[in-house]
């Protein structure tokens, strides 16, 4: 299998929340969005890179970009299959992130392992190596993930070039969204074709919120708390979106498949041409490509017009 | 377990409880096109159907999106809901006459699991969790689920039927294995294959009825005409030789038409479970134990059991969905308890 493995991000993390929420004692989900992400083992390091982890696992893409972005580059032992990003992560020594082999995360000898996720007690088989992580479970909020990115920079000893790169990215994001000011309507966000979506509570639910959008998942009952909602197309046609992002483009739905469905070119979203391909490995993760993601909704706002 | 049926009395289907069923079933099919996330005026749902059926036409008042929530959505989802339930529950009820065993149902020779391997290498290979592709791949699944079985059991040494489940047995673990196998390399898309396992009406249209009617017209057809003998060999199997009846021929008869109708039933709709037991055994507790009165209620009653399950799994969490595989399986548990002990209270 010479191709490079593609992971559905989004779908993972519903999927994931709602097994934690099912009754799962790890409680990693809490609310990272008003607390910062909690759950440390590690000692948060404050002084210089010189006393900073140096052989870095990363289980995460997006906070393999994170470590890119901020320079530490050279801390990085290695990475899981979905941090494809940027294009030198591929070349590092690679793990498998959802099939979890602590032996082989332990084999790289990591003096930092960073996660996104505990789903199968990875926290716990890296403690009983005595192997420091850092849990940081994905935020609600555009907030939380500058949070995010500044502790895992400190982390790292690169507080400063965190707090360096938030900053821009929080410049460069408000300035983006306030160009692109005014009331864009409703989305629906698709994040697989079985048309589950992200509510207003979600990362990039938040994106979306902070553009003036209204969420039609918002309406739909969150039983699990995970922001990831299941429609039916009916709810969906009777909603009659402005916008549809598709979060699946990169599992083949494209606005002409969106077209193709029962009844779905009855939408506005569809007769007007609202509909936006959306890159997964940026919508799904909450790094340092954020200010891209937010630039393609304030791009499809400017050039598709709103209602 | 087996009953012998009364074969001196003649044995009809009457008229009462047909027109219960069909009764039944006409109301679910009215409250699935009636009901829905979307509150439409049940006058105008009424109309908008009137519109669609040749040489007629009026207004229904409807704008063209409502509209397309009516005949794209609602009704072909009904359609294939009753399609789908009127399949299943008369194969089970064919497949407990055929191997006289209570517990067989479509799915004893591997139907679902060879199904199930088919349609998560469709997902996996990102098909997605509904279309067209999906459902050829889970076709195909089933129907060499099935040719293995048949292939195994003929191997053995005397042939029976006990032969044919114990191979069904063997192929449906070996499927199933595959299946998580090929679903654990392929984790980014675990939700489709739940999803599909689980059953799901909420994303067909007619395309996918189009393709079902057919096999279940001929299908069903092979198994109503196959009604008389089933209930010959019922009397055992031996005794059914003597009496002329060719056993070996009528069970592949029996076995290949409810096969391939519950196979392309499967392959549209998903794993929806318990229908082919629950439907035929409450047919046969309350009327007895003919098949020429247990399969074409069966068929009827098997509709609108779907159609009304599913249309619970619009609404209990609605605007969300429940799966109809977890519908079928939590209503239809407790309603089949109640009806056999009220059925033995009777006796």
């Amino acid at each position: 299998m010479g191709a490079v493995r593609r992971f559905r991000f989004l779908p993972l993390v519903g999927l994931a929340l709602v097994m934690a929420a099912c009754g799962d004692t790890t409680a990693t989900t809490g609310d990272p969005g008003t607390a910062p992400p909690t759950t440390s083992t590690v000692v948060l390091a404050t002084e210089a890179p010189a006393g900073a982890p140096q052989r870095i696992v990363s289980l995460s893409a997006t906070h393999t970009e994170m470590l890119y972005a901020i320079g530490a580059a050279e801390q990085i032992a290695g990475t899981d299959l979905t941090s494809n990003y940027p294009p030198a992560a591929e070349e590092t020594p690679k793990v498998d992130s959802f099939n979890f082999d602590v032996e082989e995360v332990a084999a790289m000898d990591p003096d930092l392992v960073v996660l996104a996720f505990d789903f199968a007690g990875e926290v716990a088989a890296l403690e009983a190596l005595s192997i420091p992580t850092l849990l940081l479970p994905p935020p609600t909020t555009l907030e939380g993930a500058y949070e995010q990115l500044e502790q895992l920079g400190t982390a790292v000893g690169r507080g400063d070039a965190a707090a360096e790169l938030a900053a821009s990215m929080r410049a460069e994001i408000d300035g983006l969204i306030e160009a692109a000011a005014g009331e864009p309507g409703s989305l629906f966000h698709e994040v697989d074709n079985t048309l589950f979506s992200a509510n207003s509570s979600t990362f990039i639910g938040d994106v979306y919120r902070r553009f003036g959008f209204t969420n039609i998942a918002d309406e739909v009952p969150d039983e699990f708390g995970s922001g990831f909602v299941q429609l039916s197309p009916e709810f969906v046609i009777d909603s009659d979106p402005d916008f549809i992002f598709l979060g699946d483009a990169a599992f083949g739905e494209t606005a002409a498949t969106v077209a193709q469905r029962p009844g779905w070119d009855e939408l506005t979203a569809v007769q007007e041409g609202r509909v936006v391909e959306l890159d997964s490995d940026i919508s799904g993760r909450w790094g340092p490509r954020t200010v891209e993601l937010v630039r393609q909704v304030a791009d499809a706002i400017r050039e598709r017009g709103g209602p | 377990m087996t009953v012998a049926p009364a074969l001196a009395a003649p044995i009809r289907l009457r008229a009462g409880p047909l027109a219960v069923a069909a009764g039944a079933l006409a109301a679910a099919m009215a409250l699935g096109v009636m009901l829905g996330p979307a509150s439409l005026p049940a006058g105008g749902v009424f109309l908008e159907i009137v519109d669609r059926l040749p040489l007629l036409s009026v207004d229904s008042g409807l704008s063209d999106r409502e509209a397309a929530i009516v005949w794209e959505l609602r009704v072909p989802r009904v359609v294939l809901g009753a399609l789908v339930g009127a399949m299943l529950a008369m194969a089970g009820g064919a497949y407990q006459g055929v191997f006289r065993n209570p517990l067989a149902d479509p799915y004893l020779l591997g139907v679902a699991a060879g199904a199930g391997l088919g349609a998560t290498l469709a997902i996996a290979a990102g098909a997605g969790g509904s279309g067209i592709p999906t459902a050829g791949a889970a076709f195909a699944g089933a129907v060499a689920a099935v040719v293995l079985t048949y292939a195994l059991a003929r191997t053995g040494s005397t042939g029976s039927t006990a032969n044919l489940i114990l191979a069904g047995v063997a192929v449906a673990a070996f499927f199933t294995a595959a299946q998580t196998f090929v679903q654990q390399r392929a984790s980014d898309t675990i939700r489709e294959v739940f999803s599909w396992i689980l059953g799901r009406l909420a994303t067909v249209g007619w395309a996918e009825v189009r393709l079902l009617a057919p096999f279940v017209v001929v299908s069903a057809a092979v198994l109503f005409a196959s009604r008389r003998l089933l209930d010959v060999l019922a009397v055992g199997e031996e005794e059914a030789g003597t009496l002329g009846v060719r056993t070996d021929r009528l069970r592949l008869a029996v076995v290949a038409a409810a096969t391939l109708g519950s196979a392309v039933a499967v392959a549209v709709s998903g794993l929806i479970g318990f229908v082919g037991i629950v439907v035929p055994h409450t047919v046969r507790l309350l009327t007895g134990h003919s098949y020429r009165v247990i399969l074409p209620l069966a068929f009827v009653g098997g509709a609108a059991f779907l159609v009304a399950a599913d249309l619970l799994a619009r609404l209990v969490i609605s605007p969300g969905e429940l799966p109809i595989g977890v519908v079928t399986a939590f209503i239809g548990a407790p309603f089949f308890a109640v009806v056999l002990r009220t059925a033995r209270r009777a006796a």
